[in-house]
């Protein structure tokens, strides 16, 4: 066989070799900061819901009244804007804690869909004592998380700090 | 001797076909934005919650910031490397700072025209503060909110570069003085207060009610802290000021100014105001000057602890909002809050 010949074979192949093995270097760089912006989106996502949305109607009452309740949209907030019902956000505790039938996951598959991986963690505090918390018993402390702090007052007239993590 | 020519031309071909392909195939991953979106977020949840329980009002009204740095160590509301800084616009600031380059008759007599020096305006306390000095000492002052000059002043124009800066600085400059033709006409004057001479007429004023925003401010500020419910100004002017839409007072005849005023002189920022003489016994002119030093305050103010160096790498949120108190008709404000990183300063 010619040696020119066996030289540009060698040429091609590690051409091809040096181009697939950039491209494949660079899929976990790309997946890994692709899943960050994910998780970074769906915990404003729900920050922004919780925050500025009434959700679906009549949801704390109907919760608290003991209405099975297929699907809810959580929303915190009152009429006006920047300022959360006291009320919702009791109900919303009681919702995570099993105090009215439904538990955490009822709330992570109405915030994600039934066949999310997702977790959510939402707290609400005064800054002197939590007002709410909803969120797994255990953490899957592997995963990578993200976290979205907002604020608002409350109707009784505190201020209140909103944590929102997605994993 | 050929075939190694060749293998040597394959060689070389690769490496050029090797290094533009690492070119095209890199890997880039522009930095996201989420940093200064969560910061803005938080700073626009922040100022929002404050004026929806009324912390920011009450803060306003009783000009203590320590009811907003409580609300933020409270929550632990802001990173440790992030600070912050509110800005009101809109009202005039709990002090106005007066730098009088006059004799100390001259400030004796200007504060007896304001006299009461400490006042409630819709329910704020506001107070002005009268400082004696030269232009020059006046205008290097931080705190100086207007530089008020008694009397013509040749010098301006040679202290042009330092007065712009005053200036853009946010700072006004009032002229509490007469002013004859040559004087408006100096190359200074006419340029930063827009005066032109050629106004006739009666030296009785009135508000102009075809003026812009800022005559409709003194006449506001005017309603709140007169005590005569006179309409009608009596000066004692030579100058024949004319009239435009920055006249406040205009005479009763129409075609004279008797108060005139103008802002954005430098970059959009600082103010200008010029305001004829008068019998010291008109108490609604002493009224209405007190109105017109409250806009020419600038209607500015940090509501903050201590002085802070904002860094010019910032994040700003604003909204307009309104105050009430007691009986006391309400007052529209911005409020403008600042967070920035101090690691960056």
């Amino acid at each position: 066989m010619d040696i020119e010949f066996v030289l540009s074979i060698i040429v091609f192949l590690s051409i091809i070799s040096f181009v697939t093995y950039v491209i494949i270097s660079n899929i976990p760089v790309f997946r890994t900061e692709a899943a960050a912006e994910d998780i970074r989106s769906k915990s404003y996502e729900i920050s922004q819901l919780l925050l500025l949305d009434k959700g679906t109607k009549n949801w704390a009452k109907d919760v608290s009244n003991g209405v099975p309740l297929d699907e809810v949209r959580i929303g915190l907030s009152s009429e006006r804007r920047y300022v959360l019902e006291a009320t919702k956000v009791e109900v919303l505790d009681g919702l995570c804690n099993d105090a009215y039938g439904y538990g955490y996951k009822d709330v992570r598959d109405w915030v994600f869909g039934p066949s999310s991986v997702y977790d959510v963690r939402i707290n609400v505090t005064d800054g002197i004592e939590t007002l709410a918390f909803c969120g797994p018993i255990v953490s899957r402390t592997q995963r990578p998380e993200f976290q979205t702090v907002r604020f608002a007052a409350l109707d009784d007239g505190r201020i209140v700090k909103l944590l929102v993590s997605v994993s | 001797m050929k075939g190694f020519i060749r293998i040597l031309e394959a060689i070389i071909a690769s490496i050029i076909l090797l290094t533009s392909l690492t070119f095209f195939f890199k890997t880039e991953i522009r930095p996201t934005e989420w940093g200064d979106v969560l910061t803005k977020t938080r700073a626009e949840d922040l100022l929002y919650a404050m004026e929806r329980n009324n912390t920011l009002q009450e803060a306003m009204l009783a000009n203590d910031a320590t009811k907003i740095s409580g609300v933020i160590a409270g929550l632990d509301a802001l990173p440790p490397a992030i600070d912050w800084s509110l800005r009101i616009k809109g009202i005039p600031p709990p002090f106005i700072f007066i730098g009088c380059s006059c004799t100390q008759q001259g400030k004796t007599d200007l504060e007896s025209r304001l006299d009461p020096l400490s006042f409630a305006y819709h329910g704020r306390p506001v107070e002005i503060r009268i400082q004696q000095g030269t232009v020059q000492e006046l205008i290097s002052r931080e705190d100086t909110n207007v530089l008020l000059l008694t009397d013509y002043d040749p010098n301006l124009k040679l202290m042009e570069r330092e007065l712009n800066s005053f200036l853009e600085r946010g700072g006004t400059i009032f002229i509490f003085s007469d002013l004859e033709q040559r004087e408006v006409e100096d190359g200074y004057i006419n340029k930063t207060f827009g005066l032109m001479w050629g106004g006739v007429g009666s030296s009785s004023g009135i508000f102009y009610s075809l003026a812009d925003a800022a005559s409709m401010k003194i006449k506001k500020y005017y309603g709140a802290v007169q005590t005569t419910g006179d309409s009608t100004f009596t000066f004692q002017s030579i100058s024949l000021i004319a009239v435009d839409s920055r006249t406040a007072i205009i005479s009763d005849t129409g075609q004279r100014s008797l108060v005139k005023t103008n802002d954005g002189i430098i970059n959009g920022r600082g103010r200008a105001v010029w305001f004829a003489d008068y019998d010291e016994a008109e108490t609604d002119v002493n009224e209405l000057l007190k109105a017109a030093v409250m806009w020419a305050s600038g209607e500015s103010f940090r509501l903050e602890d201590g002085i802070k160096r904002i860094t010019p790498k910032r994040v700003e949120v604003s909204f307009i909002s309104s105050y009430k108190s007691g009986t006391e008709a309400a007052d529209v404000y911005e409020a403008v809050l600042t967070l920035w990183n101090i690691l960056e300063a």
